[in-house]
């Protein structure tokens, strides 16, 4: 007669066992005294662990895990807040009515040379740009409200009192970097390594 | 214990409140540290070690679906760290009070008969374990895990795992039998 393996015989008492050879094992165990003893000694063994108690723990530990908590820098989802997000539409709005104003300063920049002077610009009145943005629409606001003629322009801006050339340019493009990454420096470096 | 309870407060957590990640500290501290108690045998490591866990575990929920409970995560979790732990450095096998090893004891009548005492020899047994098979047992006995699961818990194949908890068995066995004798 075959005796049982060690894995037919543990995985008899974890129950892992389909009911065809779960039986096969009952039949042997009835029959053999050394099987039998194997398997008590296993189950006295799962006794043992089984009736092993929890011993208190001495500390509550709450406050310890909490301030450590408070230390990790915690990155607020910005996009879940309605402020955030608000800011973000108004930001992108001003840019928009911007556009004709920042397209002829570009204007300039393109053609600087030492020294410039910036124009009068007169930018697409409100009622235009809305109007426009009506039309897109297929909607004629004018049959529904008045919006007033709004004209607005910039000033002529003084001279610059320095004469901007690509070293200099370069130079406040590098600090404009080095300011940005030690900002993202400082906001991210509590941030610690996520794992498991 | 309160099984919407503990959920809605997972969820306050992960969301990032605080209030209710103390609340589960709270809850399940003890379980976890003694997960940590009979990996490593020492009550302050285990406290260190059980205060890291719930640290790491509020780190790492993004990873977790806060449907599933809590509980079984973190002792898992803190499984994998007392292991690494064992394995960056060996610590003293020590059981508070001292540990005489099994075969110099001569048991007197009066030594023998208390449960408390017993129970310290088989945490003794348990320790004497090396870490791979202190885990497996670990995992299965005390935590509930299929096979399938401990294989996942500790990256492991599942052949491998099943040998390993059965030798673990097997020697704990034959621990449990010398102290009786
Ligand atoms: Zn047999």
């Amino acid at each position: 007669m075959k005796h049982l393996t060690e894995s037919q015989l543990n995985e008899y008492l974890d129950q892992m066992l389909d009911y065809e050879t779960q039986q096969r094992v009952e039949t042997h165990l009835a029959s053999c005294e050394s099987c039998r003893l194997e398997i008590t000694e296993l189950q006295a063994l799962f006794i043992s662990l089984n009736e092993l108690p929890e011993i208190p723990i001495a500390h509550d530990l709450t406050l310890g895990v909490l301030a450590q908590i408070s230390k990790v820098a915690k990155i607020p989802l910005l996009w879940k807040q309605p402020i955030f997000l608000a800011q973000s539409i108004f930001t992108f709005i001003l840019l928009l009515f911007s556009m004709p104003i920042l397209s002829s300063f570009w204007l300039q920049i393109e053609k600087w040379s030492g020294e410039i002077t910036f124009p009068t610009i007169q930018t697409p009145s409100l009622a235009q740009m809305v109007s426009q943005f009506m039309s897109l629409l297929a909607w004629e606001p004018e049959t529904f409200f008045f919006i007033p003629e709004l004209s607005f322009s910039v000033p002529t801006l003084p001279t610059l009192p320095i004469s901007p050339n690509s070293n200099l340019m370069l130079l406040l493009a590098l600090s404009a970097g080095i300011m940005w990454g030690i900002g993202n420096y400082s906001l991210l470096r509590s941030k610690p390594e996520v794992r498991e | 214990m309160n099984i919407a309870k503990d959920r809605s407060l997972t969820k306050l957590a992960a969301q990032g409140d605080q209030n209710a990640f103390g609340e589960l500290v709270q809850l399940h501290q003890s379980a976890v540290f003694n997960v940590a108690y009979r990996m490593l045998g020492n009550r302050q490591d285990a406290e260190d070690i059980t205060q890291e866990a719930f640290l790491r575990a509020y780190k790492a929920f993004n990873k977790f679906d806060t449907d599933r409970p809590l509980r079984p995560w973190v002792k898992k979790i803190v499984t994998n760290l007392c292991l690494n732990r064992i394995k960056a450095h060996r610590p003293t096998l020590s059981l508070e009070n001292g540990l005489p090893p099994p075969k110099e004891r001569k048991p007197g009548p009066e030594a023998q008969s208390t449960k408390r005492e017993e129970d310290r020899q088989i945490r003794a047994a348990i320790l004497s374990l090396t870490p791979r098979y202190r885990a497996v047992i670990e995992l299965r006995h005390f935590q509930d895990l299929s096979y399938e699961e401990i294989a996942k818990t500790l990256s492991k194949p599942l052949s491998t795992v099943k040998s390993d908890l059965f030798r673990a068995r097997k020697m704990l066995a034959e621990k449990l039998q010398e102290i009786k004798r």
